[in-house]
């Protein structure tokens, strides 16, 4: 009976030990969301380990994304819940962020800035629908209206006006 | 009995202007020859290079730019002037323009087509020109490049051509009976000008259209060179003033290629009459006026990263302004734009003669002290010099580069008052040194700063942080010159270099003159 009793306090010392959560201990899970706050947007970073529990102590790294790569925001804690956050000015002209934890494992997750995100045509004319005329998608510009426009209005004026030219050198010699 | 009639509708000026279209003399021939030789010359370094590479040039991973770029942005900077010049002095009415217009819009065509040349020789592998085309990208500047040039070449072209059609008529008139390659070629381009109400209606219709719409194309082309450049980040280059900059430099290098050009047909045709001491006067002005506006602008691409000496920046300037490439980038200030502007202001500076009283102020004791100097330069800069003799080597080599700049303004400043007296000579030493300080400078502006990245050169092979020409960039620099001045000389055998009906219509224009007008109305003219 005594053993039985040992063995019993045995494990439920094991799974108390396996419910509280240990510093340090390896997350497997992270969950980025933006919140606003005063103006300002929040980043909120939750970090958890394969249980779900929230890990705490972990580093998290806050990035984003330029037309460079992804440039560090800054770093963060993460409290006994397993949360860490930075915050951005209102006017951060980021549109995807990121945020990564562990180091033995990286965990890692991305999200689309709402507010910073600009509607524009689902079919870009540049990369879709002249794709075809070209081997290379890009081959006009990623920003191919004001572009092809601009070079079209300058040089299709310029070279009207050659032929425009040209044909009265034409007549010249038709008159004579 | 036509032939004598046709000759009749001819002054003995004008026919005068009509003798350099006949076969040259051996000096011509020889002229012709030797830049001929260099062309071939050139072509066999080309060869080289094709067969090789690129590897037998002195470019490499961080110098991809070198003396061929550096003579496409001078070729296209000279060409500027012909169209440009020659519109605004159209649309102005400064009718002393006439005798010199041709001249300038013929360097336009000549120097654009070398220009063109000289991207293609510097990508090595000219099959990769597709790539261009197969491959091109809107938003790149080098795209934008030979689209700017394409429209440039064809607008400059029709500009020379289309004032050439009243010339090419009274040319296939009057070599009726010349030689039959003559005649099919003037009877082709006259487009059968008779100088008819109708047809000289359109011809003006058309040049009035070319002179307003020729001058936002030149402009816009080095601007558009210069982009090649601006639109980077790189040191020296990131500015937002480069265009107008370079924009004053090609007006400035292309007015002082027309004094050149002028002093040379004067001098091989005998246009005394037509090219006067007046229109080097009046060039030199509009070079003066060019030359302060590029001054200015050179003083503000300097410094203002002089003044904020930025850590990416230091490198660069240091290099331009004190190390390696100050001598050249001195040179281009002192003697391609002061010496210069001070030349050609020399008529207006009454006090010069007076220097000949000055007792050590003789051109021969300078020009002796600057040759000695030149020679021990030469000597102490050779290893284990002969001049180790004389004492502290390290002493003289020294002194040797002060001595040379001192002693050259010494000879300068002798030769002062013979300028004086010889303006046209002092017109043509200064656009010279202007011509040749203007490639200096484009070379100045490439290079230095490809030596000094934002990341230092690493890890290359010795020898590769430095850019040296080699003897293929030489030669086909030396073939592009040739080049140049080999499409000049044979377009002056083909036309007249001086346009005949636009001298005409000043003689018509001048007070007090009957005898050729009975003669002039049979004439082709506009």
């Amino acid at each position: 009976m005594r053993l039985l009793r040992s063995a019993l306090s045995l494990c439920a010392a094991l799974l108390a030990a396996s419910a509280v959560p240990a510093a340090g201990a390896e997350p497997s899970r992270l969950l980025l969301q933006q919140e606003r706050l005063d103006g300002n947007l929040r980043l909120l970073a939750t970090v958890t380990e394969t249980s779900g529990r929230g890990v705490e102590g972990a580093e998290v790294v806050f990035q984003a994304r330029t037309a460079f790569g992804w440039l560090k925001l800054g770093g963060a804690e993460t409290d006994a819940r397993g949360k860490a956050s930075v915050d951005l000015p209102a006017a951060s002209p980021y549109a995807e962020v990121s945020a990564q934890a562990g180091e033995a494992t990286v965990v890692r997750a991305e999200v689309v800035l709402r507010q910073n995100v600009r509607g524009g045509p689902a079919t870009r004319p540049g990369r879709d629908v002249l794709e075809r005329l070209s081997p290379q998608p890009g081959f006009i510009s990623p920003y191919p209206p004001v572009q092809i426009v601009l070079v079209a209005v300058i040089l299709g004026g310029i070279w009207a006006t050659y032929a425009y030219l040209v044909s009265l050198l034409i007549r010249i010699r038709r008159t004579s | 009995m036509i032939e004598r009639r046709r000759r009749s509708s001819f002054s003995d000026q004008e026919l005068h202007l009509l003798t350099s279209l006949q076969a040259g003399g051996p000096r011509y021939y020889v002229l012709v020859g030797g830049l001929v030789a260099i062309i071939l010359w050139g072509v066999i370094a080309y060869a080289v290079q094709f067969r090789y590479g690129l590897g037998v040039t002195g470019l490499r991973d961080n110098f991809m730019w070198g003396v061929y770029i550096t003579n496409f942005v001078f070729f296209i900077g000279v060409s500027h002037v012909g169209a440009l010049m020659s519109a605004i002095l159209r649309l102005t009415g400064a009718e002393w323009r006439r005798p010199i217009t041709r001249m300038a819009e013929a360097i336009t065509f000549a120097s654009l087509l070398m220009g063109a040349l000289m991207p293609f020789v510097d990508m090595g592998r000219p099959d990769r020109i597709l790539n261009l085309f197969l491959h091109g990208r809107l938003q790149s500047p080098i795209l934008w490049d030979i689209m700017s040039i394409t429209t440039y070449l064809a607008g400059s072209t029709l500009f020379l051509f289309v004032p050439m059609i009243p010339d090419i008529a009274l040319l296939r008139d009057h070599f009726a009976r010349g030689p039959a390659w003559r005649r099919r070629l003037y009877t082709v381009l006259a487009l059968g000008w008779r100088g008819t109400p109708g047809q000289r209606h359109r011809l003006e219709s058309i040049m009035g259209v070319l002179a307003v719409l020729i001058i936002p194309i030149a402009i816009s082309v080095h601007t558009v060179v210069s982009w090649i450049m601006a639109m980077t980040l790189r040191a020296g280059w990131n500015s937002t003033i480069f265009g107008p900059y370079f924009v004053s430099g090609a007006l400035f290098s292309g007015a002082a290629a027309v004094i050149t050009a002028m002093a040379g047909f004067r001098w091989a045709y005998r246009l005394q009459d037509y090219v006067t001491e007046r229109h080097f006067k009046r060039m030199g002005y509009l070079v003066i006026a060019l030359g302060l506006v590029y001054a200015y602008f050179t003083f503000n691409e300097y410094w203002t990263p002089l003044y904020k000496f930025a850590e990416a920046e230091r490198g660069y300037l240091a290099a331009v302004l004190s190390g390696p490439y100050a001598p050249l980038f001195w040179f281009t200030q002192i003697g391609g734009l002061l010496v210069p502007v001070l030349l050609l202001t020399l008529p207006t500076i009454h006090w010069v003669p007076r220097l000949r009283a000055v007792p050590l102020l003789h051109p021969r004791p300078a020009a002796a002290a600057l040759v000695a100097t030149a020679a021990l330069f030469v000597l102490t800069a050779v290893p284990r010099s002969p001049a180790a003799a004389l004492g502290d080597v390290d002493t003289l080599r020294a002194f040797a580069p002060w001595g040379l700049a001192a002693f050259s303004l010494w000879l300068f400043i002798a030769l002062l008052p013979g300028f004086r007296e010889r303006p046209i000579t002092a017109a043509v030493v200064a656009s010279l040194l202007i011509n040749i300080g203007a490639w200096v400078k484009r070379f100045v502006i490439i290079v230095p700063t490809l030596q000094y990245p934002f990341l230092p050169i690493q890890r290359a092979p010795a020898g590769w942080d430095i850019y040296r020409p080699t003897w293929v960039e030489w030669s086909i620099t030396a073939a592009a010159l040739a080049g140049f001045a080999l499409i000049y000389i044979l377009f002056s055998k083909l036309f007249p270099i001086v346009s005949i009906w636009e001298t005409r219509e000043t003689a018509e224009a001048a007070p007090g003159h009957e005898s050729a007008r009975g003669e002039v109305a049979h004439a082709p003219a506009p």
